[in-house]
This record gives C-alpha cells, sequence and structure tokens, in this order.
C-alpha cells in the first residue's frame, strides 16, 4: 500500500466551500491535494500535471462529470477516479463505471471511507503500473532472445 | 386525454423539485459535515498554537451557521411548495408563486452558467387559479429557456399588473440561440398547462424572451 503522502488527489467540484474544506482534510491526513472547480479546469490541470486520483462532482455548471470522467479515461486512462455527488442516480453510477470510474460514492460521505477508497484505488493504479512494466520487460526480453538466435 | 398530460406534467415538476431539493441539500450537508470534521481535526492537530487553532474554530463556526442558515431556508420553501401541492387552493399570488421556485431557479441557472435576477410587481391581485400548476408552467418555461441560452446570460423574470392582467416575463440579456440543447419539456406539454392554468403564452419574442399573461377576471 502507497505511503498516505505520495498520493496525488485532484478534488474538482463547483461547491467551492465544500471542496476547500475537504481538502483542507486531506491535506492534514498527508495527501497532496488540488483542487478546480469545474470540468474545464480539470482536463485542463490533466494536460499539465498528473494526479494519482481524481475525486469528481457530477453536476457542474457547463461540462457534466459524465463528459469529465470519459475525457479523462481518453486521454490519461491511468488517473483513478472515484465520484463523489449530492445527485448521483443508479444510472449515473451504471455509466460512471462502464467509463471505468473506480467508485462512486454519495455525499455526505465519511472521510475516512473516502481515504480508502482514495488508497484502493492508488493501489490499484500502482498494481497496474507494474503490471505494464513486467509485460514490457518480458516484451523487451524475448524481443533480445530472437536477436541473439538470429546473430547465432 | 388532457388529464392525463396535466398529471403527467405535474408529475414530472415534483420530481425535478424533489431532486433540486435533495441535491442541494445534500451539498449542504456535506459542508456541514466537512467543516464540523475539521473543526475536530484541528483540535486534534498539533501544527497549530491554540491561538491559531482558535481563530480557523471561530471562522469554521461562523462558516456553519451561515450554511445551516442556507439549509433550513431551503427546507422551509420546500415544506410551503408541499403545503401548496397537497392544498392547491383555487387562487393564488403570483409573486409567492415565483418566489417558491426561486432556489430552484437559480439553482438550475448555476448549472447551466446562468444568472437571474428578480423583479417583482407591487400588489399583484389575487389570480384565480391552481398554485402547483401555475409553478409547473413558470418551471416548465424557465427549464426550456435555459435549456436554450448561451453561457453567462442574464435572464430577469419579472411580474407586472396591466389594466386587465398580470405578465410574467422572462428575459434574457442575450438572444438564444434555440440551439443550446433540447428543450427540457415538449412544447404540447407546456400549452396543456397554461390551458389549464387559463395563462396565455406569448409568441417568443425576439432574444429569446417569454411571457405569461394572466387574466385578472378568470
Amino acid at each position: 500500500m502507497g505511503k498516505k503522502k505520495d498520493i496525488k488527489v485532484l478534488l474538482v467540484d463547483d461547491e467551492v466551500e465544500f471542496v476547500n474544506t475537504l481538502a483542507q482534510r486531506l491535506k492534514l491526513r498527508e495527501l497532496l491535494v488540488d483542487t478546480v472547480y469545474d470540468g474545464p479546469q480539470a482536463l485542463d490541470f490533466i494536460r499539465k500535471l498528473e494526479p494519482d486520483v481524481i475525486v469528481l462532482d457530477l453536476k457542474m455548471p457547463g461540462l457534466h462529470g459524465i463528459e469529465v470522467l470519459r475525457e479523462i479515461k481518453k486521454t490519461r486512462p491511468e488517473i483513478q477516479v472515484i465520484i463523489l455527488t449530492g445527485h448521483g442516480t443508479e444510472k449515473d453510477e451504471e455509466e460512471a463505471r462502464k467509463l471505468g470510474g473506480f467508485d462512486f460514492l454519495h455525499k455526505p460521505a465519511d472521510i475516512d471511507l473516502l481515504i480508502a477508497k482514495i488508497k484502493e484505488a492508488f493501489q490499484e493504479k500502482l498494481e497496474r503500473a507494474m503490471t505494464a512494466i513486467t509485460f514490457a520487460e518480458e516484451g523487451v526480453f524475448d524481443t533480445a532472445k530472437k536477436i541473439i538466435k538470429k546473430e547465432e | 386525454m388532457s388529464g392525463d398530460v396535466i398529471t403527467h406534467a405535474l408529475s414530472r415538476f415534483t420530481g425535478r423539485i424533489i431532486s433540486l431539493f435533495v441535491h442541494e441539500i445534500n451539498n449542504h450537508l456535506a459542508t456541514l459535515r466537512e467543516s464540523s470534521g475539521l473543526g475536530d481535526d484541528l483540535m486534534n492537530t498539533r501544527t497549530l498554537s491554540d491561538k491559531e487553532k482558535l481563530k480557523e474554530i471561530e471562522s469554521l463556526i461562523h462558516a456553519i451557521e451561515n450554511r445551516v442558515g442556507h439549509a433550513s431556508s431551503l427546507v422551509r420553501v420546500f415544506g410551503d411548495f408541499g403545503s401548496h401541492m397537497a392544498d392547491p387552493g383555487d387562487s393564488l399570488d403570483i409573486n409567492l408563486a415565483i418566489e417558491g421556485l426561486h432556489p430552484f431557479f437559480s439553482k438550475i441557472a448555476r448549472q447551466n452558467n446562468l444568472s437571474i435576477q428578480s423583479v417583482y410587481g407591487r400588489n399583484l391581485p389575487a389570480v384565480r387559479g391552481s398554485f402547483p400548476l401555475m409553478q409547473c408552467l413558470l418551471f416548465a418555461i424557465f427549464e426550456n429557456l435555459c435549456a436554450s441560452l448561451v453561457p453567462q446570460t442574464a435572464v430577469r423574470i419579472s411580474t407586472e399588473k396591466t389594466a386587465s392582467s398580470i405578465m410574467v416575463s422572462l428575459t434574457p440579456d442575450r438572444a438564444s440561440t434555440a440551439v443550446c440543447g433540447k428543450a427540457p419539456w415538449p412544447e404540447k406539454t407546456i400549452e396543456a398547462v397554461a390551458a389549464a392554468d387559463a395563462a396565455f403564452i406569448d409568441q417568443p419574442q425576439e432574444g429569446g424572451a417569454v411571457s405569461v399573461r394572466i387574466d385578472i377576471s378568470t
């Protein structure tokens, strides 16, 4: 399990007071936290920086959270996304999971539950990265064997 | 048939109001939870001096009081909505009907990156009609209008008395494009509800403004 302070979290929510307060609480628990207040800002953020986990609201002005999730998974699929919404229907949850959302939580959420989910999401991200490295290494090894055989 | 349309419209209207209320209340509750939780965190942290903690917690207490005030106000409006649904009556105050929708109008406007401003005419006489049905009509017209407007548009909601009627006008400060989004409420539904309300919707004016005329004599 990754150390908490290594986990970079991006909070995306248009409820400014809520998201700023949540950010303070997560920082006190040694997570590295950034906040943005709408979908376009979130997409702009991930073009420049790479959070490990995004905690994403659904109903935001302009771009809906589901569309933000779709775009994140298209451009930066390695970033884990947890939906945290005050208005989630079953349809929203189904759609979010289909698009690759890690989990779907309802506001008001218990902070210990949220942190547990962030850590799980981060752990899954690490494991996927390790799996990708392992395959890549095996690929390199296989290529190396072919080269040696050819030379022989 | 039109009875079915009205029933469906009222049902949909009620569902939308409940949905908007739940979303907003959940946001209030979430903020309250985090604010009180932060107070607890600060009490237990060793990184701040007692003086700094006191200052932060004082600020949090004010924020919580403020937030409880907003939530209570919303619950009151929701309670009034429920009362009118349970007992529609046969006459209504148009300004009160719009005021009762204001928090929901604000939320829809925010979600669409719009702003609203209300200007109420004074001393409007009561008109005959059903309070929830009138609210349903105004809500449907408002939602459709918002779906057609570009972001950053301001919508003025005004009421005024003319010689024989009350006019409710929804006037955007920019022309609507009518292609921004699909209208959430079918025109036929709005027409049916307007007819049931004995209200007349003036043809969409230039710039997308919509007016509803309710004859005082009805």
